[in-house]
């Protein structure tokens, strides 16, 4: 099974903000994770990214996919 | 990157007026973070039949906001209600000398606060022109 590196929409409604997360590529509603990375809220300005670089290098290391988003916000924090 | 709290805020206000299958996939692909492949699995149609889904849903989303405008609405109405409670701190913060020394002033931005919430409710109403 695939690990990916993905957003994770939390907050109230109206209020997006997300966690950087890596999960398994099945059941994404169900709410489980493997590990939460990190954090990105594109409403605050300016917009707020937070990211484990060692955890994230850690899991490309060991295969995880990060989705387009994530790619985007893993250049951002200098972790590709 | 702006478009993902764009689309993920019109979901939350216009996504009950989406057919349950366009809002289904929206909240997939932008609230899950799930790739056209991962949902076209999902639901057991092609990649192509996701991607048509989540461009008409978007379609259909704009389409919604620009006759409702709740997406300005929501936001200028956040924004204002931010300035009033940051403008209250500010006032509660005061010493209380003030309060006594200069109770002119004081009243004055209470008064602002009391126009601008008027104006809030105009915005909400939409009254857009005068409001924002």
């Amino acid at each position: 099974m695939a690990v990916k590196i993905r957003l994770k929409r939390m907050g109230a409604k109206k209020t997006p903000h997300y966690r950087v997360v890596v999960a398994d590529s099945r059941s994404p509603r169900d709410g489980k994770f493997i590990e939460e990375i990190g954090y990105y809220n594109p409403l605050s300005d300016p917009e707020e990214v937070k990211i484990d670089v060692e955890k994230a290098q850690a899991w490309l290391k060991k295969g995880a996919q990060p989705t387009d988003t994530v790619r985007a916000l893993l250049k951002k924090c200098g972790v590709l | 990157m702006e478009k993902l709290a764009e689309i993920a805020l019109l979901l939350d206000i216009y996504g009950g007026l989406l057919t349950p299958r366009q809002r289904d996939v929206l909240d997939l692909y932008y609230n899950y973070d799930l790739s056209l492949a991962e949902i076209a699995e999902m639901h057991n149609i092609s990649r192509q039949g996701v991607y048509d889904l989540i461009k008409r849903g978007e379609q259909a989303l704009y389409a919604l906001d620009k006759k409702l405008n709740y997406y300005r609405r929501w936001t200028a109405f956040e924004d204002g209600i931010n300035d009033v409670i940051q403008e209250l701190e500010r006032i509660c913060k005061l010493p209380d000398e003030s309060f006594a020394e200069s109770p002119g002033e004081i009243k004055q931005r209470l008064m602002n606060i009391r126009q601008r919430l008027m104006d809030l409710g105009d915005t909400w109403i939409g009254r857009l022109e005068h409001g924002v």
